[in-house]
């Protein structure tokens, strides 16, 4: 500790990390403890720009506490104090400063009625607009005078897409008093299709059908053009039932027939649409049978087709890539076969199909994809896919209590004579262990609800929603109600964790401690 | 070259491997002449003498219609014998052999015909009913055993 000086009768107390906390004055000057005569040259900007150069007394009244004491203060030079010492002027040219920064400061002054903060918040000078948007004297100019005189009228139009001449009202723009002609503006959206009328002759000559008579073929044209080849609406009115496809096949094929017959030469309509494709009624009940039923299958089967389409593209991937390098290639007749299927059924009959000829290589488990890719491959590795294929979705933890199992089974963890039958044994252990630890899981964690649903019935605490579906086998015990309650609930939580480890805890073993307790 | 070590790739019940492997390649430590020894004909065995255990990377190349890839493997080559097995003799070699199996799913039907009943390779019954001309049909896989 220092003397305090004579004058001010303050103390300088050294900061332990070597920082220097001169009270009254709010900076903190970091650095070495050194005797520092601040150099004028040596002013970190830092400092100088983040506390304006204080022309106050604080910064003259240090400087004499150091020079009078004699005490080692550092001091990070300011220009200030500099100045100071040295006894320069401490404004440098005053009469300049003020008339240079005035002038241009006068366009970036801020608005008036924008509080100074808000402006700044905002982006302030730099919000003003390089372009001039709306001027208030432009506001005034804009309702010129058109050239033309516009005026709105209500009149009366026809439409040409109506037959019966009604004549309606409407708000129509008028320009120098003419109005304007022409079609009604919507007619031209009336669109019509261009049904064939077929003669007599015609209809002998080139359209008679065994199924079809002509009343029907003559309803259906008349229902065609009165419904616009609208055919869900046409099989409704059909006078006998017709599928949608008959009637469309009927439709199409008089009219092709009607087309090619009235054309002098095949190649005029061979361009039209309607002679070009011919309609399959067959392939459309098809398609429409497959949509159906691609609709109104469950999620199950949506997710297994979308498997087995996996699968079929991985296997034709695979042969396709093989396809190069085998010469007697592997039979590709049946992924061929199972791929360019109509439907959704006949991809799924097949697949399965070949599944079951195709001899897995354990018990119960698929080949894993990465096995598939594979030509060659040793024992060794396959298990090893297979058990990582395995226990993919059981955590680290669970696959480390499996090894576990296995070594105090006294089996190895990698069987030393793999075969295909051991490898298989080795599987169906690994998958048997897993699946009794997970049931072992399970049942502790039951047990757990069970002990803490009874608990929870001791307690006054309201049982929430989801608990109280489970209170059916909550038990009615009188004597142990509120006393032993809130110890037991206690001792039950901790027995809950240490469960986890432990062998579940039989329900005497639970019941036995709570006694004591109540009897205590 | 303290120690005089073989390392092999043989069948379990010592057959002739030739009818499926092409030729073996030895990859050994590159403290050795020429570290990549190829073996064509069968023993398909390698002798070297040095003092080092290494990892030694060995490679089957099959024939052409067994199998186009090849197929690697690792041998950790151990010249002392485990801790508690008493001291060394000269007399006893020290034997490390790892058994697997080579399994080929998707045999060509020339290879399955090949080795049918050739004791190296270990094919599975066929199901009752299938024959081999059928198309559209999953070969069962064969193997065989090496050490």
């Amino acid at each position: 500790n220092f003397p305090t000086s004579k004058g001010s009768g303050r103390v300088i107390s050294w900061a332990r990390s070597g920082q220097l906390r001169l009270p009254g004055l709010d900076r903190v000057f970091p650095g070495p403890l050194t005797t520092v005569f601040p150099n004028p040259g040596s002013v970190s900007p830092r400092e100088s720009s983040r506390h304006p150069p204080c022309r106050g007394r604080k910064t003259v009244r240090t400087l004499t506490l150091a020079r009078s004491t004699g005490v080692p203060v550092l001091l990070r030079p300011s220009s200030m104090d500099a100045k100071d010492i040295l006894g320069l002027q401490k404004t440098s040219f005053p009469s300049a400063q003020e008339k240079k920064p005035r002038a241009p400061k006068e366009p970036q002054r801020k608005p008036d009625g924008v509080s100074r903060e808000v402006y700044a918040l905002t982006g302030g000078v730099g919000m003003a607009p390089l372009m001039p948007t709306i001027e208030a004297s432009h506001l005034k100019r804009r309702p010129a005078v058109e050239k033309e005189k516009v005026a709105w009228q209500w009149l009366p139009f026809t439409s040409s897409a109506r037959t019966d001449n009604l004549q309606l009202y409407h708000w129509v723009r008028v320009v120098n008093n003419v109005p304007p002609t022409g079609d009604y503006d919507f007619a031209k959206y009336n669109t019509k299709v261009d049904v064939l009328k077929y003669t007599d002759e015609e209809y002998e000559k080139y359209l008679t059908e065994p199924t079809w008579s002509r009343e029907e073929t003559d309803q259906l044209f008349e229902l065609c053009q009165r419904f616009d080849l609208r055919f869900i609406v046409i099989a409704d009115r059909f006078p006998t039932a017709r599928s949608v496809e008959d009637l469309k096949s009927r439709y199409y094929s008089v009219t092709r027939a009607l087309l090619i017959a009235r054309a002098r030469s095949f190649d005029e309509v061979a361009g039209n649409p309607l002679v070009k494709e011919t309609f399959n009624a067959a392939h459309e009940t098809e398609r429409k049978r497959a949509l159906s039923a691609l609709f109104s299958q469950t999620k199950q089967q949506e997710r297994k087709d979308a498997e087995v389409l996996a699968e079929a593209k991985r296997i034709m991937e695979s042969r396709a890539a093989n396809k190069n390098v085998e010469e007697a290639g592997a039979p590709t007749s049946l992924p061929n076969a199972a791929v360019p299927a109509d439907g959704v059924s006949p991809l799924s009959n097949n697949l399965p199909s070949s599944a079951a000829t195709h001899p897995a290589a354990a018990a119960n488990t698929s080949i894993p994809d990465t096995l598939r890719m594979l030509k060659v491959y040793l024992r060794t590795h396959a298990l090893d896919q297979m058990v990582q294929a395995v226990t993919a979705s059981a955590g680290i933890r669970m696959i480390k209590r499996v090894d576990q199992t296995l070594q105090d089974l006294g089996v190895n963890l990698k069987p030393k004579v793999p075969t295909k039958a051991v490898c298989a044994e080795h599987l169906e252990l690994r998958n048997e262990i897993l699946t009794l630890l997970n049931i072992q899981k399970q049942l502790q964690n039951k047990e757990a609800e069970v002990l803490a649903n009874r608990e929870s019935s001791f307690t006054e605490a309201p049982t929430t929603p989801k608990r109280s579906n489970r209170d059916i086998d909550r038990p009615f015990v009188p004597d142990m109600a509120g006393f032993g309650g809130e110890r037991a609930v206690k001792r039950d939580h901790k027995r809950k964790t240490t469960g986890r480890f432990d062998a579940p805890p039989s329900p005497t073993q639970g019941k036995r401690p709570r006694k004591m307790k109540a009897s205590d | 070259n303290s120690h005089k070590w073989t390392v092999y790739i043989r069948s379990a019940t010592n057959e002739d491997l030739s009818v499926i492997v092409k030729r073996v390649v030895f990859q050994l430590h590159p403290s050795f002449t020429n570290p990549t020894r190829v073996v064509e004909q069968p023993p398909f065995e390698l002798s070297e003498s040095g003092w080092g255990e290494f990892e030694i990377a060995i490679t089957l190349y099959f024939h052409s219609d067994v199998c186009e890839k090849r197929l690697d493997l690792f041998h950790q080559l151990k010249l002392y014998p485990e801790e508690d097995a008493g001291p060394q003799s000269t007399k006893k070699p020290v034997v490390v052999e790892t058994y697997d199996e080579v399994v080929f799913p998707e045999p060509t039907e020339a290879f399955f015909l090949r080795v049918q009943n050739h004791p190296a390779a270990t094919v599975p019954r066929l199901p009752p009913g299938m024959t081999l001309s059928s198309p559209g049909m999953w070969l069962a896989g064969l193997y065989f055993l090496f050490s």
